[in-house]
Parts: structure tokens; C-alpha cells; sequence
């Protein structure tokens, strides 16, 4: 017996000695961990290439070419989500706010973050520690640009980092230190001109796309050297022939657009020059088929936004989703959503590329139109429209004296969100806007926002705005679920292989949701509205969350300046070779 | 400022001459000076969300860029009045020198313009106002 209780504590003993081994070893792991300064890798095309397969990485827009926003990274799953915990925050302490938009990118351990007002700033991924500061000087007093002040990320290769401006420039960066390397005008800021786009880089250049069509700019999409910032090529989103289209009395699905086509043909003798004035921003960055070697992008309203007899035609390639060759910048395709458009129907939403189950290659767009649209990416040819992911009520309606309750109303649909797509599934996660809206006939008080736009859809009183979170089947078009949100949405999602979808809502919720079932597993109050698209990463073989929490100025939602990093509590569980 | 002179902008012939007369008239107004021969009574300032309709896209852009000129020379600066140049031309060396009251292009006014006289009961509001607004509107961002 005696014997029997002395090898007991002996066990025992020996037991505790090796758990506290074990967590000394962690401590020390830890400390040195902490103490290690992160490394600034040289970003090689090929790591943008393979970007897909590099679950650590975030270092382009949408994640990889595809902007599916899709991380093979499976520490953080479904079933221990709820154990997340917030890891480091930083304010960027900026003392102007606007719309919090960023996506950050994220190299080897390096988190590179924009501000509305473009800051620029590295940080530590894994502490949160600020390792260099840029704040862009705009070149005029007050740059112009529509929908409140933002900038909705950066471009990483080599050892530069490219930022688009509110003032129309475009910036390249020490990846290193910040230091300005190149900085050059893409267009006049005082002839309506801003890029609130997160840049691309394919091969040797900078792609980037001019914002501005609700000031009677020629939008654009240009591609710069990456070395020193000379012009390459550009392709003008209003082409100076052709642009009129065919006077289509219908959507490519055959939807009535009501329009006067008569009286359009006529006003084509005084304003057949109106292409020159167009509109046609491209606010969100493109997705890249390097096979294909075509670029694909969402381009928005014509201008101006509203009279659409001074612009007759069908206004092409504004609301249409554009293929061109990103070495040339020479047309292939294009798919136009509403011709002619008077309701501000933006195709502002990034495309994204997937591979159907059939085998084709498409690329899909969510519309501010509620459907996404899924097209043949080799023929621009639309293989399907999905169901509606926001009720439709009048749709493409004249506006009447007393306003024409419309849905949906002019935010959409989807705004500019980038969705996230989980390519097991063949689902495809999207941001919605329930907000019905009366279209009212050539009459409003005199006062009114900065866009005349504006008073010309206006909320209905008393009625329930909210938002949507809806998983679209892109092998059928059908609704594989949908949640509902008190406000709508806008934002961003991010999908995980942890059978996750992240995003955040207005009131300042951001939440994980069942890939699967859309059942809510996790939420976490970031006092602003978490109103950016969120991204994955890992340093040191643990897995990361990270969103951006500054609000959204066009829909009120509360402004802040914050970045949040969740990852699970203790050290890094085990992850799959590649993560 | 004091009242310019009455104009007919429907009786200008030619084109060339009906563009140079709405330039002149946008500059004259904040010049307070005389521009263009004249029959029926209507001032520049009188000039409306009608008028404005009526115009062509050159038209448009010859009124606005007459006024943000005038507005300039306003100002003190006598680019835009002196013998050898154009309004447009005057605009182009003030806006390198950051001296436009009316910093933005031609096209971002114009547009803004047309927007704002999509609402019919705004039609009577002078075109000189919703210059004046959009400006205003603008410069605060």
C-alpha cells in the first residue's frame, strides 16, 4: 500500500514537472516569437500567381487573381470558432474620418493598411505594432469624389507598395520604410477625378481605375509601369464609338428598361459627343486569369446620374462587367447589366473568376440589380442569373410625382462589398440592401446633399430598412440560404476552409457564420461599423482574423479608425504543409 | 455688381458666334460688364434651368467656362480679360496657379448642372446660383 501511494506521487510529481516544462517551453517559444521583427519579403510574381495555394499571405485585393477572398487557412473552423478572441487592435489615429473601406494586405508577417484620407502604415501582423506611417498630401485643397472619403486598400511586389489617392495619383512605396519611390498624377483632380480602387499588379505593371462619373469625367482603367510609373496602356470605359450601343428596350434577361427610344435617337444630333462626359468609374479592383491573360471589371453609373436625356444611348460599357487584355488593354467582351441606366444601378461589386462544376471558367458579378450574374468568361455570354437576393418591386420604374416605391432602391442590391465564394461549395456569400425607396418625378426641395442624386430616391418614411447575407448556389442560381441584418449591408465577406464566412454588419457587429447553414457561431462588437471586407492570414503557424472597423459615411454608420485581429486563444494548433 | 446687358441668345447666329456669346455672357455677368448684342430682355443672371436645357453640350461649357473666367478676373486677375486670349485659355494658366474662386473643370460643373435641372421645380432657380451652390457644395467635401 505504501509502495502503491509513493509511485503515485512519484507519477504525479513527475507529471507536474513536465506540464510546467511544457509551459515554459510555450512561454519561451512566445517571448522569442514576440521579439522576432517581421521580415519584408521581396513579392515575387510568382508568389502573386500562386497566391491561391499560399494560405499565409493576403496579398492581393481580393486574396488571390480570382478576388474570390477565399483562405485555404482551416485553424479557425466552425467548431471552435466561438472561442475566438480578439488578439491586438490598432487605431490609426487619423483625424479626419471617413468610410473605413480597407482590405488590408498582408506579406510574410507585414500587415499594410489605408485610411479614407490615405495613410499608408505597415504593421506588425502578429503584435499590431506600427512599424512605418505615410500620409499622403493632396495635390488640391479639396479633392472631389463621391459617396464619402475612403480608399479601399494597397498593392504589394518587389518591395513596393502602390496606393491610389483622392486626388487622382498613384503612389508607390518602400515596403520597407515608406519612403516615396514614384508618385504620379493618373488624372485631373479638379476635372472630377479620384481612385478610391485598390491597385492590381499583373506582370511588370500597376492597373488601376479612375472614380468620378458623378462629375462628367471619361472613366478609365490604366496600367502603369511598376518600376517607374510611366503610362503603358489605357482603356477607356466609355469607348468613343460605339458607345451607344443598340438602344436596347431590354436587359440581356429581358427585363422592359421602359425607355423613350424615339426621342433618345434624336437627342443622339446634340449629345452624340456625350461619351466625353460619360461616367463609367471602376471603383474595385479587378480579378486576373493568367492563362487568359484578361482582366476582368465591374464599371459603374453613367453620367450625369440622373438625366438621361442628355446621354441617349445605351451608354456603353457604364453598369457592365468588361473583359480586356491586361498586357494591351485591348477590348474582349462585355456584359451590360441595365442599359441606359437612370436609377444608379452600378455594376460596382468586384467580378470574380470560379470554375463551375460543369468545368467552365466564369466570372460572376452581385449587381446592385440583387441578381448576380454568371458569365462565360471566355465569351462574356451570361450562362445564368441567379435568384433575386433583394426583393424587387417596380423594377427599372419611370419615378412619378408622388415617387414610385422602388426596391431594390438606389444602394442596391449589392453595393461595392466584394462577396467571398468557397469553391468547395460553389457558393458565393453577398451583401445586401433592403432599403425600398420612393423615385420621385423632377420635383424636391432645393436643399438638399451634395449629389442632387441623392433627393431623387428617397427612403420610405416609416418603413424597416435591413440588410442581407446571402449564400448563392453559382451552379444553379438559387439561394442556398440567406440571413437577415438590422441594417443593410455593406462591406465585404471573407470565406475560410474552416467551413467559415465572415462579415460585419453597420451597428458595429462582426460575425462568423456556418459556411453551410448561415447559422450565426461567433459575433464580436467592434464599436464602429465593421464595414470592410475582412481577410485571413498566418504568422508563425497561427491563424488570423482581421477587419477593419471605421463605419460607413454614405449610410451613417458609425465612424472610427480601428483595425481588429482575432485569432483562438494559446499557441498555434497544428496546420496543413502550405498554411 | 451692376446689370449687364440684355441678351438673345436664340437670335446669336452660327454656332462659333453663339458659343463666344454664351462664354461672354457667363464672363460678363461677374464682370458687370456688357457682352453681347441684344434684343429680347434677359439678363445673364436671369438665365435659367430652361435656358440651360436648351444649350448644348458646347454651350453648356462655353457658359460655365465664361463664368468661372469672369469669376477669376473678379478676383483681380485680368488673364481672362485681356485682348489675346480666351476664357478657356485663361482658366488653363489660373488653375496652375491655384487661383480659380471656381477650382474645378467645366465638365464637373456642367454635370452637376444637368443633375440639379432634372428637378422641374428647380427650372426657375438662375443658372448663376447653382453655380454658385455647387461650389460651395463641392469645395467642402
Amino acid at each position: 500500500m505504501r509502495m502503491t501511494r509513493t509511485v503515485a506521487l512519484v507519477v504525479a510529481g513527475l507529471s507536474l514537472a513536465t506540464s510546467l516544462r511544457a509551459q515554459e517551453q510555450v512561454e519561451t517559444t512566445t517571448k522569442k516569437a514576440a521579439m522576432r521583427e517581421p521580415t519584408f519579403t521581396n513579392v515575387t510574381d510568382d508568389m502573386l500567381k500562386n497566391a491561391r495555394s499560399d494560405g499565409k499571405n493576403w496579398a492581393i485585393y481580393g486574396r488571390d487573381y480570382t478576388n474570390q477572398r477565399y483562405s485555404p487557412l482551416a485553424q479557425i473552423t466552425s467548431a471552435n470558432v466561438g472561442s475566438l478572441r480578439m488578439s491586438w487592435m490598432y487605431q490609426t489615429g487619423i483625424s479626419r474620418l471617413g468610410s473605413f473601406e480597407n482590405s488590408p494586405t498582408i506579406v510574410d508577417g507585414v500587415m499594410y493598411v489605408t485610411t479614407p484620407y490615405n495613410t499608408a502604415i505597415a504593421i506588425n501582423a502578429r503584435t499590431g505594432q506600427q512599424i512605418w506611417r505615410y500620409e499622403h498630401k493632396p495635390s488640391i485643397t479639396a479633392p472631389i469624389y463621391c459617396c464619402g472619403p475612403n480608399n479601399r486598400g494597397v498593392a504589394i511586389s518587389g518591395g513596393t507598395v502602390y496606393m491610389g489617392t483622392l486626388d487622382a495619383r498613384l503612389v508607390a512605396l518602400d515596403s520597407k520604410t515608406g519612403a516615396v519611390k514614384w508618385d504620379v498624377e493618373v488624372a485631373d483632380p479638379e476635372a472630377g477625378y479620384s481612385l478610391t480602387i485598390a491597385p492590381l499588379i499583373v506582370d511588370n505593371s500597376v492597373i488601376v481605375g479612375s472614380s468620378g462619373a458623378e462629375y462628367g469625367i471619361r472613366g478609365f482603367v490604366r496600367a502603369y509601369n511598376k518600376d517607374d510609373g510611366k503610362p503603358m496602356w489605357t482603356f477607356y470605359t466609355l469607348p468613343d464609338k460605339g458607345w451607344e450601343g443598340t438602344f436596347a428596350e431590354k436587359t440581356g434577361e429581358g427585363e422592359d428598361l421602359k425607355r423613350n427610344i424615339t426621342a433618345e435617337k434624336a437627342a443622339m444630333a446634340q449629345y452624340g459627343d456625350a461619351w466625353k462626359r460619360g461616367g463609367g468609374s471602376v471603383w474595385m479592383t479587378p480579378a486576373y486569369d493568367p492563362t487568359s491573360h484578361n482582366i476582368f471589371f465591374s464599371v459603374g453609373n453613367p453620367s450625369p446620374d440622373l438625366d438621361g436625356t442628355v446621354r441617349p444611348g445605351d451608354n456603353l460599357y457604364t453598369e457592365s462587367v468588361v473583359a480586356i487584355d491586361a498586357r494591351t488593354g485591348e477590348y474582349k467582351w462585355h456584359y451590360q447589366e441595365v442599359p441606359h441606366d437612370v436609377w444608379d444601378f452600378d455594376a460596382t461589386s468586384p467580378a470574380v473568376i470560379v470554375k463551375l462544376k460543369n468545368g467552365k471558367t466564369a466570372v460572376v458579378e452581385a449587381g446592385k440589380t440583387a441578381f448576380v450574374y454568371v458569365l462565360d468568361a471566355e465569351t462574356g455570354k451570361l450562362i445564368r442569373k441567379s435568384d433575386e437576393f433583394n426583393k424587387h418591386e417596380s423594377y427599372f420604374s419611370q419615378p412619378t410625382a408622388d415617387g414610385v416605391r422602388m426596391l431594390p432602391g438606389a444602394n442596391g442590391g449589392s453595393e461595392w462589398s466584394p462577396p467571398a465564394v468557397n469553391p468547395t461549395l460553389g457558393y458565393m456569400y453577398v451583401l445586401g440592401l433592403e432599403q425600398p425607396m420612393n423615385y420621385i418625378t423632377h420635383s424636391a426641395p432645393l436643399e438638399k446633399g451634395k449629389l442632387w442624386l441623392g433627393s431623387a430616391f428617397k427612403a420610405v418614411p416609416g418603413e424597416k430598412q435591413w440588410g442581407t447575407f446571402t449564400a448563392i448556389d453559382l451552379n444553379t442560381g438559387k439561394r442556398a440560404w440567406q440571413v437577415n441584418t438590422d441594417q443593410p449591408m455593406i462591406g465585404g465577406a471573407l470565406a475560410t476552409a474552416g467551413n467559415l464566412v465572415f462579415t460585419g454588419e453597420g451597428n458595429g457587429h462582426f460575425n462568423a457564420y456556418d459556411a453551410r447553414t448561415g447559422k450565426t457561431l461567433w459575433t464580436f462588437n467592434g464599436g464602429a461599423g465593421c464595414n470592410a471586407p475582412p481577410v485571413s492570414y498566418s504568422v508563425d503557424g497561427k491563424q488570423y482574423i482581421a477587419v477593419a472597423c471605421g463605419g460607413n459615411y454614405q449610410l451613417g454608420y458609425p465612424l472610427g479608425d480601428v483595425v481588429l485581429v482575432f485569432a483562438l486563444p494559446g499557441g498555434a494548433p497544428a496546420m496543413k504543409k502550405g498554411q | 455688381m451692376s446689370s449687364p446687358d440684355v441678351i438673345c441668345v436664340e437670335d446669336m447666329v452660327g454656332s462659333h458666334g453663339r458659343l463666344w456669346a454664351l462664354g461672354t455672357i457667363g464672363l460678363g455677368l461677374l464682370l458687370g460688364s456688357g457682352a453681347a448684342p441684344a434684343r429680347r430682355e434677359q439678363g445673364p443672371t436671369q438665365l435659367a434651368g430652361r435656358d440651360w436645357r436648351g444649350f448644348g453640350p458646347k454651350e453648356k461649357d462655353a457658359y460655365v467656362a465664361g463664368f468661372i473666367a469672369g469669376a477669376a478676373a473678379v478676383r483681380g486677375n485680368t488673364a481672362a480679360t485681356s485682348v489675346d486670349t480666351t476664357p478657356s485659355k485663361a482658366i488653363d494658366v489660373m488653375r496652375v496657379a491655384k487661383q480659380l474662386p471656381f477650382p474645378y473643370s467645366v465638365s464637373v460643373y456642367a454635370s452637376q448642372i444637368d443633375d440639379y435641372y432634372w428637378w422641374e421645380n428647380h427650372l426657375d432657380v438662375p443658372i448663376v446660383d447653382v453655380l454658385v451652390r455647387t461650389n460651395f457644395q463641392l469645395r467642402s467635401h
